[in-house]
């Protein structure tokens, strides 16, 4: 089931590789709306973890299992991301995050044809800009 | 399985920490992400509140709950079940009775994996006193108990100390039986010195809570424990229980087995409280297992 | 999927015969407890519509799809109620509830082997549990009301 919040706590943990040194982190996100998107209507603009901000060019996006690169999404017009499913955000950051507390936020949207407006990337400064929700959601969470 | 042949001491969690949220909040796979989360693989679940169709589960669901275990890398450890006595108005169950209970409950652990048994007895007074048959009941239950290769074990819970009489009488039945499938799983709660915040202690535990090396003696006894927290800080530490006391005598006895989480705290009902609660847990256990 | 509460909203309706009369109503109940129980366990008390009593005569609980009496269930030690189910509570009113705003109370009480009595509530006057129960003098009955306020529609 999902939590309430954008940003899940269920799933956010550190990644190892097979020697098991911690390549980075995961943190999973959903769309808190009445549709899935399509791939290619998703936004991303950033993961921040303690002020931190990792782009997309760091990340990996998993749905419905399958991993893609952000630019992969560009393309995937017939692949949808569940409206009832966290996508999963892997993040590169050799060592990952330390043991304890952490204030992440994520920042993401998707495009909604039928709401005027361009359907770029992201404006940083605004929470609205051709996306039905492109909002940033901010949550205390504990790496053990 | 590969966690549970490794000596030494493990984490765990028991479905107990989020029973009010199942199915509001989350199902069984969210715990079993949870846990993956922490790197904790122990499970307990309590069999009647996890086991859809419990007593007699349908082949999809243990299928399900085969993949699911595989999945997240969760080990089974305790099955949480009761020997109910009080099943019928006016009169307690037979030894018959509580057998037939006990036994399905057996098999149907050994067959989801489970190598230990959270056996709850009945009680017959307010110091938990097990039902005056529980010898008898649990004598022979043991074949069975070693054909399917569980360990049945009582919980010792506060407001029962560690040294009262009915502990003796365990182990007092151990050694005659010469058994290694009657045990006990140890709550630290039995340990707690300082009240919850907004609660008070159990009647005595003001003066006389177990103490941290009372459970020295039992070490060979108990398989799995409740590691029972009520108010974990910000900085990751319990406290109400002495902890870093507890699992240091453990850690120097060379005990092997799992601590499985166990929250019995105020705010149950908010998912982000026992959310933060748990990690915090876990947190505590990973620095003072040395992991 | 569940409500937190336990009188639950979803299925709160009046309950018609082949010919559409209302002869009753019916609503959901989940215990919130961690453990489900046997069946005789279970101990129905009055079920109270805005001053109303329904006592456990006009009940009849629906549990895995069976219908039972709350005398039936209490022979019914094999039979499990899952914690994760909902009880529908089905009850007697000729005419069924009026449209608009019911304040709902279900009086339940489930027996426990292993709490002794000194954690229980004191059980009500002129209820079932009120008989002479000797085997649970040490048991914890959890016998709570409780309260919904919801709508007919």
């Amino acid at each position: 089931m999902l939590e309430y919040e954008g940003v899940q706590y269920k799933g956010f943990r550190n990644l190892y590789n097979e020697d098991g040194e911690a390549i980075g982190f995961q943190v999973g996100i959903r769309l808190i709306t009445y549709r899935g998107a399509w791939l290619s209507q998703f936004r991303f603009a950033y993961v921040e973890v303690d002020g931190e901000k990792y782009r997309a060019d760091r990340c990996t996006f998993v749905v419905s299992g399958v991993e893609y690169t952000y630019e992969e999404t560009f393309t995937l017009g017939r692949v949808k991301w569940p409206l009832d499913e966290a996508m999963i955000i892997r993040v590169k950051k050799p060592g990952g995050l330390s043991q304890g507390n952490h204030t992440v936020s994520a920042l993401y949207g998707e495009v909604a044809s039928y709401i005027p407006g361009d359907a770029g990337e992201i404006d940083e400064t605004r929470t609205s800009h051709g996306h039905s929700e492109a909002i940033g959601f901010t949550r205390e969470m504990i790496i053990v | 399985m590969q966690a549970q042949q490794k000596p030494g001491i493990h984490r765990g969690v028991s479905t107990y920490c989020w029973y009010p949220l199942y199915n509001v909040n989350m199902d069984l796979e969210d715990s079993f992400m949870i846990m993956q989360d922490m790197g904790a693989h122990g499970l307990e679940i309590l069999a009647d509140g996890i086991i859809k169709g419990y007593p007699y589960p349908s082949k999809e669901w243990l299928n399900k709950w085969f993949a699911l275990c595989d999945h997240y890398e969760i080990v089974p450890v305790e099955y949480g079940h009761w020997v109910e006595s009080k099943l019928f108005r006016g009169r307690e169950s037979t030894v018959e009775e509580s057998l037939e209970q006990l036994i399905h409950d057996i098999k149907l652990a050994s067959y989801m994996g489970f190598t230990c048994m959270r056996t709850k007895l009945g009680v017959i007074d307010g110091k938990l006193t097990p039902t005056l048959i529980w010898r008898d009941v649990i004598r022979k239950a043991l074949p069975y108990a070693e054909k399917y290769n569980v360990v049945m074990q009582p919980e010792i819970h506060s407001p029962t100390r560690l040294t009262d009489q009915m502990i003796m009488d365990y182990v007092e039945f151990i050694e005659k039986e010469d058994t290694q499938f009657f045990g006990f799983n140890v709550d630290f709660g039995t340990f707690q010195n300082k009240p919850t915040p907004g609660r008070e202690l159990p009647p005595g535990f003001k003066m006389n809570p177990s103490l941290p090396e009372d459970i020295i003696p039992l070490l060979p006894y108990i398989h799995c424990c409740h590691a029972k927290y009520y108010n974990m800080s910000e900085d990751f530490d319990e406290t109400t229980i002495p902890y870093v006391e507890i699992i240091n005598i453990m850690k120097e006895h060379g005990w092997n087995g799992y601590l499985l989480s166990e929250y019995e705290g105020p705010n149950k009902e908010s998912y982000n409280h026992c959310m933060t609660q748990v990690r915090r847990h876990h947190v505590m256990l990973k620095r003072l297992l040395g992991e | 999927m569940l409500e937190r509460q336990n009188i639950q909203t979803r299925g709160f309706h009046n309950v018609y015969d082949e010919d559409g009369n209302a002869i009753g109503f019916q609503l959901c109940f989940r215990s919130t407890y961690y453990k489900g129980v046997w069946l005789s366990q279970v101990r129905v008390g009055d079920l109270i519509v805005d001053g109303e009593v329904f006592s456990r005569e006009d009940q009849t609980w629906i549990i895995n799809d069976v219908e039972y009496t709350p005398d039936e269930m209490e022979k019914l030690g094999t039979i499990h109620w899952h914690i994760l189910d909902v009880a529908t509570i089905v009850v007697k009113k000729p005419g069924g509830l009026s449209q608009g705003y019911h304040d709902v109370t279900v009086n339940f009480g489930t027996v426990s082997s292993y709490g002794p009595a000194r954690f229980a509530p004191q059980p009500k006057d002129k209820s079932e549990w009120d008989k002479p129960f000797p085997i649970e003098v040490f048991s914890m009955l959890a016998v709570r009301e409780y309260h919904n306020r919801m709508i007919i529609v």
